[in-house]
């Protein structure tokens, strides 16, 4: 049939759903259908018992003579198709009835016991020697007043029964057929969800197995819709951050290589001997020079690694950004002084601005922007360090009029080993980690630029609380 | 092009499910009259057979015939099913008449033969009409005995009455034709033994009261008592215990003229083998015909008089609205039953409530108590337009073309009968 999965289950459970509601309706109906028919019958024989006293009390007449002699005359008159009529004396004798025998017990059931006591009233039971199921009415007829006798009308509800039995059987049918059309219907409606399933689930596991190049296909419908959409994104980001690893890695051994590629030539040059000691010393100042180098790389690369296993601890303690960014101005003042690139201090500096966080890696984040802001600036030109506050935050822009950076690499720009230029050198870690660093602070970085215009990086950071 | 296919095999599939269900619902007969689905109840697998049997006897005779009962018992079953030979097993006997038949009357007993009922014996009856039919051990073997009575249709001819006792497949008729008026079975003697006590009357010329009893081969004639042949007639004749010591007699309740308004009970029971009078018209004679019979419902017969409601003396006979009051045999101070229009007095309050002597006859009936004046009950005779615009409290005594007695009671207790609500 329908194997094993998620398909049988919404089959299963529109089973079970439309079984118990089909259930529900289908007793209610029953009752419904038995209390009609039951009452039905019972109204009808309480109306005709309630005329044969009425018209008993108003026109037999009676003859005290021989009481007993029109007995018969009654039966003939109030007689009633399909039922059995007995006239009962108070002790529930049966005096005559309509059958040609006589009853030879006396009946003392419910309905003559409230006959007796003046009111019409229902008896369903068996019927004593054929244990046939049957209803009886009885009413009382009175003379000058006084309960004389007990008219019974008896009827069988086998008939009544068979019938309902066979209403019942019908439902049943007609139940059975709704289920099957609903089944149906259900196996149809759970395609149209597994079918996508199915689908997603086939394409995960390709992904899973490593290939990342095939995408869900197909427009679905709300969260399987999503899912796909997700699935296929995160197949195209694990391409693209495999892509950046590469890149990492390339570029990596490209910067691992020149410093060593110095240092193997300089230190090979030097071990021939017979330089001078100017000359030596140019050779051993380039290999001291590209050793920091590589420990700088290497440096960056621990940071990242404890930034990314969360094992970076951080020194709080308040710090003053004003003072920060001039003692900045100072570290890079060297290097834009060869850009002949100006810096500027501006914004809210007459007071201290106090954040909480670890003034060493603060300077790292900053350090790091006015860097990238002074390598990608035109010579001459100017950079911007502004100084903003609000209630709670610290807002810090480095504004540059550099070369800008393109939009889509504006997205990228952050991610690890991202480098818009691979001929500029450096890991591509540097934005990376002072996003993480800013994360770490509880702060914010963002970027805006425009190709060939320029870029603006801004920082948001806590203020520290005052005590007071 | 798949989804296309899909759709035409659910239509399709559709188009077969309505099919099923239109033939389902035409082939099974959906009625919904449950009145249509009653049915008389059945009669027992015995019963029913017999009836069949009965059926075809009836229905391979010549002319036909049709089951009969007697003209003075209703309650007596077209089939009688009883032991009538005491073996242990059931007969069923019936009576019917076929009309164009010289012998009009029949009587056929069936027995139970195996699986089946067979006929087993035939009663040829002596008259045009089964007045009477009594199954009673007269015999005083313990089988019970057909009494029959049967009377030409007129009804200045006398009855005649036959017994006939079954034993071994066999009717055997053990009196013939005894001419009566009114009969009934005791034991008046108190031997133990049954006894039919039969009325004989002829207007002016003879009235007797003889009490037979059965010796092994004949009836014998245990007395005989003259009554009065100068009367209209019998309008009733029951027998049981007179006293509450359990002495039977029997009651005949005589007609004095043909109006019907004056009459007397006879009280008879038997001493000494002697049938005696122990009541007659001096003690029981009243200006209206009122049956005797146990009318309290405690095991004794009761005779009735007409009573004078205590404060209506000096009123015009015919102006006095008469209760009916109702006597033990040895007892005519004390009316254990008290009744008006078929409405009865509580015991208790019996010679304590009286008419109010304002009351109109045929118009307007109060009832008060003697000692504080109360009223207990109220009679009121409506036109019909009355009645239908009546105080509700109201309720039906009896109605008759043109008029409605209604009566409303404030602590009437319980009636005689029923009771009632």
């Amino acid at each position: 049939m329908i194997k094993k999965g998620i398909g049988r289950q919404i089959v299963m459970h529109y089973f079970i759903v439309v079984f118990v509601t089909l259930l529900l309706v289908e007793v209610i109906f029953m009752f419904a259908i038995r209390s009609y028919y039951y009452n039905s019958i019972s109204t009808h024989l309480e109306n005709y018992a309630a005329w044969a006293s009425d018209y008993f009390q108003k026109y037999v007449k009676q003859n005290e003579d021989d009481e007993l002699s029109y007995l018969p005359d009654m039966i003939q008159t109030f007689k009633l198709v399909n039922t059995e009529v007995e006239i009962v004396n108070g002790d529930g004798v049966v005096l005559t009835n309509s059958t040609d025998f006589q009853v030879d017990k006396p009946v003392q059931t419910s309905d003559v016991l409230q006959a007796k006591a003046g009111n019409i009233s229902k008896w369903i039971g068996r019927q004593p020697g054929t244990g046939e199921l049957v209803m009886a009415v009885s009413s009382p007829l009175k003379v000058n007043g006084t309960n004389k006798f007990i008219i019974r009308y008896v009827t069988s509800l086998e008939l009544v029964n068979e019938r309902l039995m066979n209403i019942t059987l019908l439902s049943i049918v007609v139940g059975v057929i709704v289920l099957a059309v609903v089944l149906l219907f259900s196996m149809g409606l759970a395609n149209s969800i597994v079918k996508p399933i199915n689908n997603i689930q086939a394409v995960s596991s390709q992904m899973a197995k490593g290939d990342f190049d095939v995408r869900v296909k197909g427009d679905y419908a709300y969260e399987l819709g999503e899912l796909a959409a997700t699935l296929n994104f995160m197949a195209q980001e694990i391409v693209r951050s495999n892509q950046i690893k590469d890149d990492f890695i390339s570029s990596i051994s490209h910067e691992l290589r020149t410093p060593l590629t110095g240092i193997k030539g300089w230190s090979e040059t030097l071990t021939m001997g017979g330089f001078d000691r100017e000359e030596t010393e140019i050779g051993m100042k380039i290999i001291s020079k590209e050793t920091d180098r590589l420990i700088g790389l290497v440096e960056e690369m621990l940071d990242f690694g404890k930034l990314q296993q969360n094992e970076m601890k951080l020194v709080i303690g308040s710090v003053n950004i004003v003072e920060l960014l001039q003692e900045i101005m100072l570290n890079v003042w060297a290097k834009a002084e060869l850009k002949q690139i100006q810096l500027k201090l501006e914004g809210e500096i007459s007071e201290p601005v106090v954040v909480s966080g670890d003034a060493n890696r603060l300077k790292q984040v900053f350090l790091n922007i006015a860097d990238n802001a002074i390598k990608f600036s035109h010579e001459n030109s100017t950079i911007y360090l502004i100084v903003a506050k609000s209630a709670e935050m610290a807002f810090i822009s480095v504004k540059d009029t550099g070369i800008g950076i393109s939009e889509e690499n504006l997205r990228r720009v952050k991610d690890r080993f991202f480098q818009v230029n691979h001929q500029g050198g450096g890991t591509g870690l540097g934005l990376a980690i002072t996003q993480q660093l800013v994360e770490l602070h509880k702060g914010e970085l963002k970027m805006e630029s425009e190709l060939g215009a320029g870029t603006t990086v801004h920082v948001s950071l806590p203020l520290m609380k005052s005590e007071d | 092009m798949k989804r296309v296919m899909l759709l035409k095999g659910k239509s399709s599939l559709g188009i077969v499910l309505f099919l099923l269900t239109s033939m389902m619902l035409s082939g099974c007969n959906l009625d919904f009259d449950p009145k249509a689905s009653m049915k008389t109840p059945q009669l027992s697998s015995d019963n029913e057979s017999l009836k069949s049997v009965v059926n075809q006897y009836l229905a391979q005779l010549p002319s036909g015939g049709s089951l009969i009962r007697p003209t003075d018992d209703g309650t007596t079953s077209l089939i009688r099913v009883l032991d009538l030979d005491n073996d242990g097993k059931n007969e069923a006997l019936i009576f019917y008449e076929t009309a164009d038949d010289p012998v009009p009357i029949h009587g056929v007993v069936f027995g139970y033969q195996g699986d089946t009922w067979e006929p087993q014996a035939t009663i040829d009856g002596e008259g045009q009409v089964l007045e009477s039919l009594q199954l009673a051990d007269l015999t005083n073997d313990g089988k019970i005995d057909i009494i029959a009575g049967y009377s030409n249709g007129e009804q200045q001819v006398q009855k005649g009455l036959s017994v006939y006792t079954y034993s071994h497949k066999k009717l055997e008729k053990i009196m013939v034709e005894l001419p009566y008026s009114y009969y009934v079975v005791n034991d008046l003697n108190a031997d133990g033994k049954n006894d039919l006590s039969v009325v004989y009357f002829k207007k002016n010329e003879f009235s007797s009261i003889m009490t037979y009893q059965f010796d092994g081969k004949t009836f014998d004639e245990l007395d005989k008592l003259d009554l009065d042949s100068n009367i209209n007639g019998y309008y009733n004749m029951v027998t049981g215990k007179i006293s509450a010591a359990g002495e039977q007699g029997i009651m005949l309740d005589v007609s004095l003229n043909a109006a019907g308004n004056s009459s007397y009970t006879l009280v008879i029971t038997m001493e000494a083998g002697k049938l005696v009078q122990v009541l007659g018209q001096d003690q029981t004679y009243k200006d209206d015909r009122i049956p005797s019979a146990d009318v309290n419902g405690d095991g004794i017969l009761e005779y009735g008089l007409l009573q004078k409601p205590a404060g209506w003396d000096g009123v015009a006979l015919e102006d006095i609205p008469w209760l009916y009051t109702y006597y033990h045999v040895g007892d005519a101070d004390k009316p254990v039953w008290e009744e008006f229009l078929g409405l009865s007095i509580p015991t208790d309050l019996i010679g304590k409530v009286t008419i109010d002597t304002k009351s109109v006859k045929d118009q307007y009936i109060k009832f008060v108590r003697t000692d504080n004046g109360h009223t207990v009950l109220e009679v009121k005779y409506f036109t019909l337009s009355q009645w239908d615009r009546r105080n509700q409290d109201w309720k039906l005594l009896q109605r008759t073309s043109d008029r409605v007695i209604g009566y409303r009671g404030t602590n009437t207790g319980s009636k005689n009968g029923l009771g009632e609500q």
